[in-house]
């Protein structure tokens, strides 16, 4: 059953954009015509709606780029997009070079693992593992992913939750910690499988405000490391600071796309002008 | 008296219910995963199954195991008839309990799964399942007991589980009313504990005590690689 259509590993020929200009080597990921629709309704109300309209975008490795919008202007979707959790109907994506998704084409479900580890994600609902402990939650994906020794794995967790702060809450339940404090376990957990890109899809959006900036210094922390980062957010202020470019999404379209100090202080496109303005107060 | 009887009776009562439960446990498993295939006529398979055997009487469908499928050459002893009876009844009413669980379970914690990189039956197997098992333990706890009840039905076909034995002692010592209210008494002696069991095991998973053991290996594990506990 196993199709092998396109090897994972190892740039392809004609994979370096030569008209990517500043581009410095092969994207980390690169997105290019994305479209997405889904149906909604039944029997004879049942219609297609159009969430991404032919949407292209590179990250560079080490890049961090912020996704903005309105709500509803597909951010989540392209950000779902990118780790083939939402699988497009049409366009390309490429990972490292590597043809990952091309015009319903998709990899084996062995090579998906594969790309899907590279790609690590972190949910606005946290989404960690009722059933198991913190430190369990973030060694799972280890033993019974990444085939990971029970002792390696649980010193990797051990280590990543450490590093976001939570090394005295290994032995309790999610459902015992607030939310700041699950989404840092999300995010240990995103990161003990060493991914190459980490993307967020607004990671603060379900937390308590004073909760908030206890998941931002961990993801501040991670960008100073230099991890590539993807980040779909509403907190404009941490866009504005941490991104290297930001993306203005409107409407399933990209409206523009440009380094923080021009979407924030200059935009050329009226849409994104009034939608920074809301923000600006 | 009749003790040793009763004895080797309620012992084949007791093979008849794991019988039983072991099979409709794994065939309403498989039914369930069925009812939320992506597929419709798997879906519909499972759905016409259920909604069959569901609305049989059991004592009809043991009466074509044992007595009906002789006539087309499967011939059944009353062990495996009785024990397929139950299998393929309460494999119906199991499939709805664990379609409700598996359906209870956050779409969320299937997508992390695959985020963190896991194969579908490695999510299905450490995430989705054992979160199903606890949203369906009442309800399948309560079919264990009507299981074990339920196997008194076998004795229409002379299955030798305890009210089989009764009748037959009934027979010899034409005193029912002692040796009926006897068997009930075996009956709730078994059923009351195991029902008791259940309500104890579900509060000891809203606690969470209920893994002491893995926990305990864990916390091993996490003392042999320097992490205090």
């Amino acid at each position: 059953m196993t199709r092998d259509r396109t090897a994972l590993s190892g740039p392809q020929s004609g994979a370096a954009d030569p008209a990517a200009g500043l581009a410095p080597g092969v994207p980390e990921l690169r997105l290019a015509g994305i479209e997405k629709s889904f149906v909604t309704g039944r029997g004879a109300a049942r219609s297609r709606l159009l969430v991404l309209k032919g949407i292209s975008l590179t990250v560079q490795h080490g890049e961090h780029v912020a996704i903005i919008g309105r709500s509803g202007s597909g951010k989540s979707t392209l950000i779902r997009c990118m780790n083939l959790l939402e699988v497009p109907d049409r366009g390309t994506i490429e990972a490292d070079g590597a043809s990952i998704y091309q015009d319903r084409i998709l990899l084996s479900p062995k090579q998906l693992v594969g790309f899907r580890r590279r790609v690590g994600m972190v949910f606005q609902q946290f989404n960690l593992f009722p059933h198991l402990t913190v430190v369990e939650n973030v060694a799972l994906p280890l033993t019974r992913g990444v085939g990971l020794a029970q002792p390696a794995a649980l010193e990797r967790a051990v280590s990543m939750l450490s590093k976001v702060g939570l090394a005295d809450k290994l032995r309790s339940y999610p459902r015992e910690l607030s939310g700041g404090q699950q989404q840092r376990v999300a995010i240990a957990r995103t990161l003990a499988l060493q991914p190459a890109v980490v993307l967020f899809d607004e990671p603060t959006s379900a937390l308590d405000p004073e909760l908030v900036g206890e998941v931002l210094a961990v993801l501040r922390e991670l960008a100073n490391e230099g991890m590539t980062m993807v980040i779909v957010t509403h907190e404009m202020a941490f866009a504005a600071e941490v991104s290297n470019r930001v993306v203005f999404l409107d409407a399933g379209q990209v409206a523009e796309e440009g380094p923080p100090e021009q979407i924030f202080k200059a935009p050329v496109n009226p849409r994104t002008q009034s939608f920074v303005r809301q923000f600006a107060g | 008296m009749y003790w040793p009887t009763l004895g080797y009776a309620t012992l084949h009562t007791l093979e008849f219910t794991v019988l039983g439960l072991a099979g409709s446990l794994v065939l309403g498993l498989i039914l369930a995963l069925m009812k939320i295939s992506q597929l419709r006529a798997i879906r519909g398979v499972a759905v016409v199954y259920t909604e069959i055997l569901k609305n049989t009487p059991l004592l009809v469908v043991l009466f074509v195991i044992y007595f009906g499928l002789p006539t087309i050459h499967v011939v059944l002893s009353p062990l495996i008839a009785g024990s397929l009876a139950l299998t393929v009844c309460y494999a119906a009413y199991l499939s709805e309990i664990f379609r409700a669980g598996l359906q209870g379970v956050p779409n969320g914690q299937r997508e992390a799964g695959y985020a963190v990189g896991l194969s579908t039956v490695a999510i299905y197997w450490n995430i989705i399942l054992p979160q199903t098992f606890r949203l369906s333990l009442a309800a399948t706890g309560n079919m264990v007991v009507d299981v074990l009840k339920t196997t008194s039905l076998i004795s229409a076909i002379g299955g030798g589980e305890l009210l089989t034995s009764a009748e037959n002692i009934t027979a010899a010592t034409f005193e029912p009313m002692k040796t009926y209210l006897l068997v009930g008494a075996i009956y709730f002696a078994m059923c009351f504990p195991l029902s008791r069991l259940v309500v104890h095991y579900e509060s000891a998973l809203k606690a969470g005590t209920h893994r002491r053991w893995h926990r305990r290996r864990v916390d091993a594990q996490l003392r042999a690689i320097g992490v205090a506990a």
